[in-house]
Parts: C-alpha cells; structure tokens; sequence
C-alpha cells in the first residue's frame, strides 16, 4: 500500500503523460489544419511531462502524503455510475446518501432514512416533475418497461 | 450607449422586483458556503451553471454577479473566531484578526471585517467603471491577431502564476488545449480525438467537466478526509463601533489595499489569496510600529479584508472585455455567460452593456448584503454546533449528477463528471493547478479559431502579424513575465558573489 502510495504521483503524470502521447499521434493522422496545433500541443505537452515524470520519480519517500480514507472513498465513483446506469436516479441517489451517511460519517439510521427520502422526494419531485428537467430512468426499468 | 445610461439600466435590472430576489438567495446560499471550511465558491457555482442552465439569462448575470462577490466575508468570521480561513482568501485575515479574538476584540475585528470588506468592493467596483471607457476604446482596437496573443499571454500568465510548480502549470495547460479539441473540426469537417464514441462528436462540454473538476472532486475530497468544524468558538466582546470606524481612521491602508486588490484581480491567476497577503506585506512595509502585526493589529484585518473583496471588481475587467478569466471564479463566471449567449468584448460592451452593469451592481449589492447579514449573524455563527463536513459530500454529489445530466439528458455527461471528479481529486492531492486545466479548455476554440484566422489573413496578405504594436507588447510582456523571477534574483547574486 505505502509503495503504491508513493507511486501515486507518477501513476498520475503517467497517464496524462499517455493521453497527450495519444493525441500527438492521432493528431500525424488528421487533416491540415485540423491536426497541426493537437500535434504541437501535443508534442510539447508530452515532453513537459516526461521532465515532471522523472522529477517524480526522483521524489524522495518522505515527500508523500499521508494516507487517508480515500481509497474506498474513491471507488464511489465508479460504483456509483455503474448503479445510476442501471436502475436509474431516483432509485440509486437517495440509497446512495443513507447508504454513505450510515457508513461514513457514522450518521444514526433514522438520520440516513430522512436524507434519503428528502433526496428522493426532491430528485422526483423538485427536479423531475417541478423543474422539469430530465431524470436517468435506468436501463433495468426500460427493460422491465419499454413503454410505447 | 452612453455609460451613464447604460448603469442606470444596469440598476433598474437589479433593484426592480423579483429581480433582486436573485442576488439575495444566492447570496445567503454563497455566505453558507463560504462559511463551511474546506467547501468553496467554486463548488457551489459549478453547481449553479447546470442549475441554472434553462433560465432566463437575466437572473443568471443576477446569480453569478453575486455569487462572484462570493461572501467571502463570511470566511473571515471563522478565521477570526475559530482561526481556521472558511475561504482561502480570509487566510490573511486570521493572522491579526484571531489575535484581536484572544484579546476579547472578536466583535471589533469581526465589524472592522466587514466595513472593509464592503468599502474595499466598492472601491474595486469604481475602479472597473472608471476603467470601462477606456476598455471599450482598447477593444475596437482589436482583431484576430491580437486576440490570439491576448489569449497566448492569458493562458501563458495563468500557468505560471497559478501553482507552484511552472512545469505542473504548463502541462495542465497543454492537457486542457487537447481535450478543448476533442470533437468536430469545423474547418475540415473531420472527427478529432473521439475515440470512436459518437457521445465525444459534439466535443466535451463545460458543465460537466467543471462539475467534476470543482464539484465532484470536492465531494471525494471531503469524504477522504472527514474534516469537521469545531462551534467552540470566542466569546463576541469588543466594540462594534470601533471596528466599524477603523477602515475610516487608517483610510490610507484602505484605499491602498483596495487598488491593490483591484490590480491583483486583473492579473490571470492571481486570486484572492494572493491580493489578500500581497496587501498586507504592504501594509507591514509601510506601517510605523510594525511589531504589533501579527499580535491584533487591526490595520492587518483591514488590508486583506478590503483587497480580497476589490479584486472582484478588477476580476471582471479581463473577463469582460478579453474573455480571459483571471480565475477559477471568472472562469465560471465567463462559462455561465457564454452559454447564456454573451460574448465578451465588443458587443457585451457596447450593445449589453447595461447587462455588464447589472452583473457590476449585482456583485456590489452581494458584498454589502454579506458584511451586513454577516454582521448581525455573527453571534449565531459563534454558537453553532459540530458541522460534519462528510455529510454534505453526498449531497453535492446528488446536485452534481442531477446538474450534468439534466444539461443535455445524456448519461455520458454523468460519467464525463465523475471522470473528471476523480481527476480533480488527484490533481488537487499531487499539487497539480485545476486552473490552467479548465481555462485552457474554455479558451482553447478561441485559440484555435483566431490562429487559422490569423494565419489565413496573413497568408491572403491582408495582415502583417509581426508589424502590430499589440502583437510586441503582448511578447514582451510574455518574456517579462517568465524571466523576471530570474531577472530578480540576478542583482542579489552578483552582490553576493562581489562580497565572495
């Protein structure tokens, strides 16, 4: 974990390393002059990363950061867009606060259950049917229920 | 249109009913904010530009001329009752302003805080109308070459001065020019960089990017970290009337601060914190008795007090009229208008002015409404219990996923934020800038437009690029600006290698 830590920093100029890579070779491929700045941008941008990615890699240890609670923070994310995709907002974003104030901030059931009704009466209510904006429906209800 | 008019019609649009109701909640919304330690304005108008995406575009200029202001004051009282900056611009302030708390003048500093922040806005807000005819000369004179060097040097300024590293704030820059390319190339009509995945044609949209970057990051970060304000905060003693006569008795700190304020928020990159510091170094500097900074001076509340709230006002002169924001605020600020369809330069400057006057008085009419609320509802701020910060982290993810899809009702845009969240998070935690990023992305089609223009016009030999005096002044200014921490250091060395 602590090897991984401190590898974090590299990971992350690797990768923006690698998309401005990606770019600047996509971009040989481009017609002019579609394709003349991504490539120059491109090109400089990469070789800007190069120097930071060896500066990080120079990095001492102790220059790393702390561990924290982030890691399982961080798998929100993508856990959260895989749920909402399938069985849509309204469902998942007021599981979503209950579920994350009685497992993370140490909130009392009966606290988590109101957070997540107000969430859902305000993601149905407020924004779907007040605002009119538009809500996910999830691709399990459009299973389920393919409508007209 | 004449100025005089065009502010008087500016005034109307803000002072008239319902109209004010818009810089007034948005307003107590910002003070919230403001007010909870580690959440910042950004957060809240990412949020604000997909909220606000299907209204009028009246009460959007209403909302974001409040929200610029930015109720920064309402940071100042944490800083100076609980000495932790609820903004990052009222830092300054918590270097005498806690001090004055520990020595019973909490209800001086905190009052002393507010007439400065109020006085140091309006200064700033009568410098950018001042400044305004001349602004509106300046830009006729432009075409596409300068505004291609204008936006090299905006975009230049930024990722020198926006971090610490030069080479991180480069790199972020080059980072957010390619991915404002992503999408249809309109000049050759070819798809560029879309992986194949026809939700990438259109390009990457704004909203959904800032909202990650500002918002969603924000949330993870408040997660991980599980921070939270302790309400034991200082008694309210001292007197109110002393405090809110001290900007009046050392004026001259006041009105220098503000201009300086004013200047700093006309720099790219340079915020409020920056502005807030710079004007109290100047005011150590100048001051006679310079050992009672730092113990509770209160010439040290109301120097960064009054030049963080004036550079506001001077923020607006390069996001008005160059489209360049100075900051992660303006760069909101100058996304929201856009997609509202104001342009800045020459037709928000002449045809919209009155509409530039309403987002000047709306800022003006925010930065009052926070010192006087704040004010009065310092005592209750004083008393309130244990905020657990993670708590509000799903709550901003829930705005944040319902913003980026209700822009254009596609999933694409949730994943595009949350992508992006999580990029913002990493950026933030490896001391990587999120500004050069996100202006580069908002100015990069400018860029790109006024190059092929540029190079177009001179290849048809209707321009002589190297023969426009801006075009010199513009690289000059670039030059100066990446040699002079060097061209500094260099008499320090020659002096010490004399003595050597």
């Amino acid at each position: 974990m602590k090897a991984w830590r401190m590898r974090e920093s590299v990971l992350l100029t690797l990768l923006l390393l690698c998309l401005s890579a990606s770019f600047a070779a996509l971009s040989v491929n481009l017609r002019p002059p579609g394709g003349t700045l991504p490539f120059a941008v491109g090109l400089l941008t990469s070789l800007l990363l190069i120097v930071q990615l060896i500066l990080d890699a120079r990095r001492p240890p102790a220059a790393t950061l702390p561990a924290t609670g982030e890691s399982r923070a961080l798998l929100v994310a993508p856990a959260l867009a895989a749920a909402l995709y399938v069985a849509g907002f309204v469902l998942v974003l007021p599981l979503f606060t209950g579920y994350y104030l009685r497992t993370r901030t140490a909130a009392t059931w009966r606290t988590a259950a109101l957070a997540a009704l107000f969430t859902g009466a305000f993601t149905a209510g407020g924004f779907g049917w007040f605002l009119e904006a538009p809500i996910h429906r999830g691709v399990l209800w459009d299973w389920l229920d393919p409508g007209p | 249109m004449p100025l005089l008019e065009a502010a008087w019609q500016g005034f109307a649009l803000v002072f008239s009913w319902p109209n004010i109701l818009y810089p007034t909640a948005a307003t107590l919304v910002a003070m919230i904010f403001a007010f909870l330690p580690g959440l910042s304005g950004f957060t809240l108008m990412a949020l604000a530009i997909s909220l606000t995406f299907s209204w009028d575009p009246l009460p959007v200029v209403l909302v974001f001329g409040a929200l610029t202001g930015g109720a920064t004051f309402t940071g100042s009282i944490t800083a100076i009752l609980f000495n932790i900056p609820g903004t990052a611009p009222s830092a300054a302030t918590m270097i005498d302003g806690h001090p004055m708390a520990l020595q019973g003048k909490a209800r001086t500093a905190i009052a002393c805080s507010a007439a400065s922040s109020a006085l140091g806005s309006t200064i700033g807000v009568l410098v950018f109308i001042a400044l305004l005819p001349g602004m509106r000369r300046f830009i006729l004179a432009f075409g596409p070459a300068e505004l291609l060097m204008l936006t090299v040097w905006g975009l230049a300024a930024i990722a020198a001065f926006a971090g610490q590293s030069l080479l991180k704030g480069l790199a972020g820059l080059g980072v957010g020019l390619l991915l404002s390319m992503i999408g249809f190339d309109l000049r050759t009509a070819e798809l560029r960089f879309t992986f194949g995945l026809a939700s990438l044609h259109d390009g990457l949209h704004l909203i959904p990017v800032f909202l990650g970057i500002f918002a969603v990051a924000e949330a993870l970060r408040l997660g991980a970290a599980g921070t939270a304000l302790s309400g034991e905060g200082l008694s309210l003693e001292g007197g109110l009337r002393e405090g809110l006569l001290a900007p009046f008795r050392h004026f001259g700190v006041l009105v220098r601060s503000s201009i300086t304020g004013t200047l700093v928020g006309m720099i790219p990159a340079a915020g409020g914190t920056v502005a807030g510091f710079l004007a109290y170094g100047q005011t150590v500097q100048s001051a006679s008795r310079r050992e009672q900074f730092g113990k509770g001076d209160i010439r040290g509340v109301i120097a960064p007090e009054a030049a963080h709230d004036a550079k506001d006002g001077g923020s607006l002169a390069p996001t008005l009229v160059l489209g360049i924001p100075g900051n992660e605020g303006a760069a909101l600020l100058l996304a929201a208008l856009t997609l509202h369809g104001f342009v800045p330069g020459r037709t928000l400057l002449t045809e919209q002015l009155p509409i530039v006057f309403a987002l000047v008085w709306s800022l003006f009419y925010s930065n009052w409404l926070t010192s006087i609320l704040g004010l009065s509802l310092a005592g209750l701020m004083r008393r309130v219990g244990a905020i657990q910060l993670p708590r509000l982290a799903p709550v901003i993810m829930v705005f944040a996923v319902l913003g980026a899809y209700a822009l254009r009702g596609r999933f694409s845009d949730v994943v595009i934020a949350l992508i992006f969240g999580v990029l913002g998070y990493y950026l933030k935690r490896h001391g990587w800038p999120a500004v050069p990023l996100v202006t580069a992305l908002l100015l990069g089609p400018l860029l790109e437009t006024n190059l092929h223009l540029t190079r177009s016009l001179q290849a048809a030999g209707r321009i002589d690029f190297f023969a426009r005096p801006v075009v010199w002044i513009l690289l000059a200014l670039m030059v100066l600006m990446f040699a002079w921490p060097r061209l500094r250091r260099f008499p320090a060395g020659v002096r010490q290698a004399v003595r050597r």
